[in-house]
């Protein structure tokens, strides 16, 4: 019996592992197996060696060979796909900046919310964390024309900005449960001693504090780094295209070459699962379990 | 104990936060609410008052009808869905066994990778001529033929479902391993003496324990099906013919790529009323010093 549970546990214990991680392993695989065995039908995957050549292309510029041989095949090599290094560039000065503004402006309101009383508390912080869950889609009109009428369009400060707004909900929220679970003991002797809200706040809180804001601020640049909706309508040229929009215009473009595409992903990929294992460390166990233990 | 003593607004605090919110969510409403009762296109320099027509003209469009339905059947397939695989994953990731360490931080990856790049992911997958899953059906022998996934209307939709939810298993996981993590292994023990089974277990103590957090994790998730987008996007693009366009894309669609910003507006508008009442309901479920105590 408890043998079989076992079993059962590690059964599904790698069900659930192989359902999240296989999209990795894939395009692992599909960005190296050369795209005629890749479209063979039935299937030869594994029949021919297996090729660097589209990660070349991507970050070198260099045209796979197969492509060189058949000029008919020519056309599946797109510029496109040249611009993902460009946009990871992107992506990165986004969601860093978003991160930067969480960390900053999350933590003030997080601490306001943790350690002040005031009039109004439940339902400005309902306010900041509910308003997330308006529909992204049916706020992509006005956001459009705001952004226009600003004259931001097709620039990174409005893809930041609406980023920031997205993810300082979660941070705010986060934060503000693990504000509350620091003894106020320090705060209060710092404050006996004449500090000003604010000292005890960059004094005392921020440095005791440093490590879970970074890990945090990570999560908001999980979520800016994944943004997709808002980074298409407000961005219109390669120069400011974050990777998420131009992983979509590459799958998209009915010229691309799968492998190229897969190889494109698996790039993209990197990063996300960094992020996971530190948020997941950090944030999710750290703070959100952690706090309900009490 | 200290006395209560209410201190003046924080507005300093506060200040970062509520100006990105109040201009990305207040302002962005109330300019929907106005461009929807306007004709405006971007060719035509005018835009004339029009009334509830833009509304009018949406909510007799066949098409709107096939996305309102699509949507609310999407809705009301993933979201339980979710809950129900999220809860089970929660759970599993509660139990002790070898490799949790690896595999938790793997469940989040599905929510970091961004949204359009897991619809490319899944594309692959479903793909009728070079998908992996008719791969490896055909190489099993479990079909003779491949199976046009994507491009029968009823699969389609199975197929974007599938996806969607993969995309948001990891989210609901977290909130219910939070709650899960509230229940005392006291009540578990004195259940066990008592001779419950597990199944007696499940229905009398988990799941009125966690009744909460489940419902707010289910309108999370309906709130989430009405209004995804990006996974969608890139794998069918609404296709084939409108058997996965979803009232999101409906909108986008709308407004971006026919330029009709009014329609596109009194969509929007339509669509925040459906998620301002799931918003409300969350509200109630949320016992109210969950979050912020005054």
């Amino acid at each position: 019996m408890k043998v079989a549970k076992k079993i059962l546990i590690h059964f599904l214990a790698l069900v659930v592992f192989f359902f999240c991680i296989s999209p990795l392993l894939l395009t692992l695989l599909g960005g190296i197996i050369p795209d005629a065995a890749l479209l063979s039908y039935p299937p030869k995957w594994f029949s021919m060696k297996p090729t660097l050549a589209y990660y070349k292309y991507i970050f070198l510029g260099i045209v796979p060979q197969a492509y060189e041989e058949r000029g008919a095949m020519r056309g599946m090599i797109t510029q496109e796909a040249r611009q993902i290094p460009h946009s990871m560039m992107n992506s990165a000065i986004t969601a860093l900046s978003v991160m930067g503004i969480n960390i900053l402006c999350g933590s003030m309101a997080a601490y306001a919310f943790a350690r002040i009383r005031f009039r109004g508390k439940s339902a400005t912080f309902l306010g900041i964390v509910m308003c997330r869950l308006l529909p992204a889609s049916a706020l992509a009109v006005p956001f459009y024309l705001i952004v226009q009428a600003m004259g931001l369009l097709d620039t990174k400060v409005a893809i930041v900005m609406v980023h920031s707004l997205l993810t300082l909900p979660f941070t705010v929220l986060i934060l503000s449960v693990f504000f509350r679970r620091i003894p106020i003991d320090l705060e209060e002797a710092a404050t006996v001693d004449g500090a000003s809200r604010m000292q005890v706040f960059t004094k005392i809180t921020l440095p005791l504090s440093a490590a879970s804001m970074v890990a945090t601020g990570l999560f908001a640049f999980m979520l800016s780094y994944s943004e997709f909706l808002y980074s298409l309508i407000l961005s219109g040229s390669a120069k400011t295209r974050t990777l998420s929009v131009a992983m979509a215009a590459l799958s998209t473009n009915t010229d691309v070459a799968w492998g190229m595409l897969m190889a494109g992903i698996f790039i993209t990929l990197i990063p996300s699962l960094i992020l996971a294992i530190v948020v997941w460390k950090f944030v999710v166990e750290g703070i959100i379990l952690g706090a309900l233990k009490y | 104990m200290q006395e209560v003593k209410y201190s003046r607004y924080p507005i300093e605090w506060l200040f970062p936060v509520l100006i990105l919110v109040f201009l990305f969510t207040a302002f962005p409403v109330g300019y929907a609410i106005w461009n929807s009762l306007h004709q405006i296109l971007l060719v035509l320099p005018v835009t004339p008052f029009v009334g509830l027509k833009n509304y009018k003209e949406v909510l007799t469009s066949p098409y709107f009808k096939e996305a309102l339905l699509n949507t609310l059947i999407f809705t009301v397939t993933t979201a339980p869905a979710t809950v129900v695989i999220s809860l089970g994953v929660a759970r599993l990731l509660l139990t002790k066994f070898f490799g949790r360490t690896v595999l938790r931080p793997v469940v989040l990856l599905p929510w970091a990778i961004p949204g359009s790049v897991a619809g490319i992911l899944w594309l692959w997958i479903f793909h009728g001529q070079w998908g992996l899953l008719n791969g490896f059906l055909l190489k099993f022998g479990i079909i003779e033929n491949y199976i046009p996934w994507l491009d029968n209307s009823r699969l389609a939709k199975f197929s974007v479902s599938v996806a969607h939810i993969w995309t948001q298993v990891p989210f609901a996981s977290i909130l219910l391993m939070a709650a899960l993590t509230t229940i005392s292994q006291e009540v578990y023990d004195a259940a066990a003496v008592d001779g419950a089974g597990p199944l007696r277990r499940l229905f009398s103590i988990t799941l009125p324990q966690i009744k909460v957090m489940l419902i707010i994790t289910l309108i999370y998730e309906c709130i989430m099906g009405l209004t995804t987008y990006d996974t969608v996007y890139s794998m069918t693009a609404g296709g084939p013919g409108g058997a996965t366009t979803l009232l999101s894309y409906f909108i986008w669609a709308e407004a971006f790529k026919l330029l009709n910003f009014g329609t596109g507006a009194a969509l929007g508008v339509i669509m925040a009323l459906i998620t301002f009442v799931l918003i409300m309901a969350i509200l109630k479920a949320i016992p109210s010093d969950i979050l912020v105590k005054e």
